[in-house]
């Protein structure tokens, strides 16, 4: 398509035509430069922090000073018992929430998408909130009930005769398991398997049906089978989501001691003297650990085993009969104590004087007064906006572009780009903040960029990309080529048919990516927490600066302020006409 | 006018090397209908997207109404949006975020010849006109049925007056009322505007109701060439034969002349059967005889001898099915299946004696393919031969 060769044109049109085939060819190299550019861009943010990982824990002597290379952080890293101790928290903790939360979850969605329970699609929707509310705020809601001194349910026990001592400490191993189920373990499971189970074709368990098999034979025997590849593929993505998790634990795990492997090597960062070879030994193990994970994970998607799509299914759901409202009263109540019961809970503490304490002169604003005032706020305020907003932008820009090299275009590396597109999502925001971390620290030209958002906006905008190049790929692919075809063939040329024909159809996806780039970027805490500094610090790392230092009350309201700043742009995008895909 | 010569085109996939169009050639006159028609993977559709200039062949030459678009030899590849041609898609392709106004316009205010605004809204009211489609204008695209989509889609495509008209299986998306409508429309238009059409379908229906022309398709090549009837009454090969209408095949030997210009007898399993024309087969050769369903006379057992000179079998029915406006038998003849198309008025029964008379000039002969070449199930084309005179 490049080629230049002087053709023989003996044709009184010649010099026209030959024109438009050189300006086609040059097109088509542009295109595949910036193809090229974008391939380079990408393997470079994505996998060179790894590989700086890698590199970085076998130095001796701190980034910047390496005096030599040796495994001194390796022996480290596998011998101290602390970090040892982090990994195998890590674990038990994975177990213990994905043991307990899958079968919950898993009942939830069959109720919802596959019964006649009235209210179901409010219900999904209230799981949504559920997933879409910051951890942090809705975490002090939970404090602020299951605190072992003031927590409001513990004081509400111990009123009763028989209860000597407060029966909740939310400062332990089952606090932390209970929290997380109670904000998003269950939810996220909720929202995945339920349309899934609403496209399961209703033939199949009516075929059971009329082979004599009755409703819970049904289930065990058809249904599970039937989704069992699906439902493995949402059971590892939630292992390796919860593997992530960094502000819980450090909320609730630092003050008892308690270590994963994400809030170690926090720690072992915030040490003196640093102690960043060991930090990165620590992640490469996690990562090694983590692979089978992925590949596995990456095999069943691939296999396409899991499609499970009936062409027509019915609408015929399984009826509750009398069990109809009992289970309505379940499910609202699971529903509603992941969203709204903490959150106001929340929200309430921050008007309180002291929490719980209900007397004659409970409310105030003083809080509120307080944080607002408080010039930190202002500023931390300033970073958040400047942060989401800059990363909304630059998720927008890059990943439709991404999409559509790998969608509409020819280019031979497509395939690789797809692939490392995919690999962020697997990667631990804290591993990944430390990566560009070490890169930022390990090279001098780098080095002034240390402290300043540069870094951190990178690092939210790459923590992204896996779903906003899955989105964008999505659209593109059902905009399907023909739209364009039919603008050539009509005349238009390539940029005309891009104006008029493409980006208008793609704009409402682009906000889409946009939105939920912006909201992501606000709440992110586990990506930035090592790239930020006291002058770049966003509100989300506020929250966890204001709870060290006890300040429960000013975290609260911080944390109520980024839920409203979060909610407020997904309602606004929300009567902007997008939809998220609750209709499955 | 449309003239194409020597395309080929291969794609590189996954599964390695497909040679997509091997080789193709035909011209259709300025206002002829002319079709490409075979089955999913035979090329016509990327010839038709070559034409289009959506796809680059590697070989060959393409003129569109005496201006040439596309010369491998010269380097020559005018791109898409510089040919004057029109398309239809066969998903339509309508831009749902436009109206039906704007989609017709668009050609003539983004196209190659941009225009005044007046002369547009004249000449889209005059394109919906010609699709009985005026009163639609205002509306927003994604409230159109089906058949409307695609008669917006043809107004786009005629809007601009080009010299080539495209179709790519534009009825194939319509139920089968609409379809039957839309071919007499269809044809009528362009007969009326005088546009070279070439139309591509896999349904051999339409291509021998619309065309005036067809070139039918397979494995990237054309294997036959010719006006409807030809292609339906003379297949030159079996390929054609099986996939236009269809057809029984009797393995054949000749065994000698009969009266008449190039008559020959034929003995085979059915009996012995008399041929008006043998072609370039000689004493002894192995053939295939052709006839197709509706050619044989189907009649109650008689006992009166063949008349005419044509041949007459009998045997017995064991199969009946009524499709309303005919009726298909399944008539055993000495062990072999026949199947016989006949009037809806005759009263048959399964297993009632029959008569079936083969009239000399229907039966149409083909080389046996050789049995080592030819995997079982795979039709195989035999090399064109000289169409027989009937």
């Amino acid at each position: 398509m490049g080629q230049q060769r002087a053709a023989v044109i003996c044709d009184e049109k010649g010099v026209r035509l030959l024109r438009s085939r050189i300006a086609l060819g040059e097109f088509f190299a542009l295109q595949n430069m910036i193809s090229w550019v974008a391939l380079g861009f990408v393997l470079l943010v994505v996998l060179y922090p790894l590989t700086v990982i890698l590199i970085d824990s076998f130095q001796e002597g701190g980034p910047a000073r390496v005096t030599g290379y040796s495994l001194k952080a390796w022996r480290l890293a596998l011998s101290d018992r602390g970090i040892v101790a982090a990994v195998w928290n890590t674990v038990a903790l994975t177990i213990a929430r994905q043991a307990i939360a899958f079968p919950v979850a898993i009942l939830l969605a069959w109720v919802l998408a596959r019964t006649d329970l009235p209210g179901a699609r409010w219900l999904e929707f209230l799981f949504w909130i559920a997933y879409f509310l910051p951890t942090l705020p809705v975490a002090m809601g939970w404090i602020l009930l299951l605190d072992p001194d003031h927590g409001l349910l513990n004081l509400l026990a111990m009123k009763l005769p028989f209860v000597k001592q407060a029966p909740f400490n939310i400062y332990s191993f089952w606090g932390i398991v209970w929290t997380h189920l109670a904000t998003n373990t269950i939810a996220i499971k909720v929202i995945l398997l339920t349309p899934l189970f609403r496209n399961m074709d209703a033939a199949l368990e009516d075929a059971s049906r009329v082979s004599g098999a009755g409703g819970i034979t049904t289930l065990r025997r058809i249904v599970v089978p039937v989704m069992k590849p699906a439902v493995l593929v949402v059971l590892i993505m939630s292992i390796i989501q919860s593997l992530q998790t960094f502000e819980l634990e450090q909320v609730l795990g630092f003050p008892i001691r308690f270590y994963v492997f994400s809030t170690r090597i926090y720690s072992l960062l915030h040490d003196d003297p640093p102690m960043l070879a060991a930090a990165t030994a620590l992640s490469t193990i996690i990562l090694v650990l983590m692979l089978p994970l992925v590949v596995l994970q990456r095999r069943l998607t691939g296999k396409r085993e899991y499609a499970v799509v009936g062409g027509k299914f019915r609408t015929q759901k399984v009826e509750l009969h009398r069990w109809k409202w009992p289970v309505f009263l379940v499910v609202s109540c699971v529903a509603l104590t992941v969203t709204v019961l903490p959150f106001s809970i929340v929200t309430a503490g921050t008007f309180m004087k002291v929490f719980g304490f209900f007397g004659s002169d409970t409310w105030t604003l003083a809080h509120w007064k307080a944080v607002i005032g408080d010039s930190v706020f202002t500023s931390s305020l300033k970073n958040t906006l400047l942060l989401a907003i800059s990363a909304a932008m630059g998720s927008v820009l890059l990943f439709t572009l991404l999409g559509y090299i790998i969608v509409r275009t020819r280019f031979v590396a497509r395939n690789i780009l797809d692939l490392t597109s995919w690999v962020p999502s697997m990667l631990p925001g804290i591993i990944l903040g430390l990566g560009y971390l070490s890169l930022l620290l390990g090279f001098a030209v780098l080095q002034p960029l240390y402290g300043t958002m540069a870094a951190m906006l990178l690092a939210v905008v790459i923590s992204r990309m896996t779903l906003g190049v899955q989105i964008i790929k999505t659209n593109f692919m059902q905009v399907g080529n023909e739209l364009e075809e039919a603008s050539a063939v009509s005349g238009a040329s390539q940029w005309d048919t891009l104006r008029h024909i493409f980006l208008p159809l793609v704009m409402p996806t682009m906000l889409l990516v946009g939105a939920v780039s912006f909201i992501a970027a606000a709440r992110d805490v586990s990506t930035v927490v090592l790239l930020s500094t006291t002058g770049t610090r966003p509100l989300s790392l506020l929250q966890l600066d204001l709870l060290a230092q006890g300040n429960y009350e000013g975290a609260a309201v911080v944390g109520v302020i980024v839920v409203l700043l979060t909610t407020g742009v997904a309602l606004v995008a929300r009567l902007g006409g997008l939809r998220v895909g609750i209709q499955g | 006018m449309l003239s194409v010569r020597g395309l080929k085109k291969t794609f590189k996939t996954e599964r390695g090397v497909i040679q997509a169009v091997a080789g193709v050639s035909f011209e259709a006159p300025q206002g002829q209908f002319y079709t490409l028609l075979g089955p999913s993977g035979c090329g016509k559709t990327t010839t038709l997207q070559c034409i289009a200039g959506l796809e680059s062949p590697d070989e060959g030459e393409i003129e569109l109404g005496n201006t040439p678009v596309f010369a491998s030899s010269r380097l020559l590849d005018l791109a898409a949006h510089m040919r004057d041609v029109g398309m239809v898609f066969q998903s339509y392709a309508i831009w749902p975020h436009m109206t039906v106004y704007e989609n017709v316009a668009y050609p003539l205010v983004h196209g190659r010849r941009k225009m005044p605004n007046l002369e547009v809204r004249d000449r889209v009211l005059k394109a919906l006109k010609l699709v009985e489609l005026e009163t639609f204008a205002n509306r927003p695209a994604p409230f159109l049925s089906g058949g409307q989509q695609q008669r917006v889609a043809l107004a786009r495509a005629l809007v601009d007056e080009p010299k080539v008209l495209l179709l790519d299986e534009p009825l194939s998306n319509l139920d089968a009322k609409l379809r039957e409508g839309m071919r007499f429309e269809l044809r009528r238009l362009i007969k009326r505007l005088n546009i070279t059409t070439l139309f591509v379908t896999h349904d051999q229906i339409e291509a021998l109701s619309m065309s005036d022309r067809v070139a039918v398709m397979f494995d990237g090549r054309i294997v036959q060439e010719g006006t409807p009837r030809q292609i339906y009454l003379q297949p030159e090969n079996r390929f054609v034969a099986n996939f236009v209408g269809k057809v029984n095949l009797f393995e054949a030997r000749v065994a000698g002349r009969a009266p008449g210009r190039n008559g020959g007898l034929l003995s085979c399993n059915l009996g012995e059967l008399v041929c008006g024309d043998l072609a370039e087969f000689g004493d002894g050769d192995r053939v295939l005889a052709a006839i197709r369903p509706e050619a044989i006379v189907l009649e109650k057992a008689t006992d009166s001898p063949a008349d005419h000179g044509n041949s007459l079998v009998s045997g017995r029915i064991e199969a009946c099915f009524f499709y309303g406006d005919h009726i298909e038998c399944q008539v055993n003849v000495c062990d072999e299946i026949v199947n016989v198309r006949s009037d809806a008025y005759t009263e048959l029964a399964i297993g009632e004696r029959v008569s079936l008379i083969m009239p000399r000039n229907r039966i149409v002969l083909f080389r046996v393919p050789e049995r080592k070449d030819q995997p079982r199930g795979e039709i195989r084309v035999d090399s064109a031969t000289a169409p027989r005179a009937m």
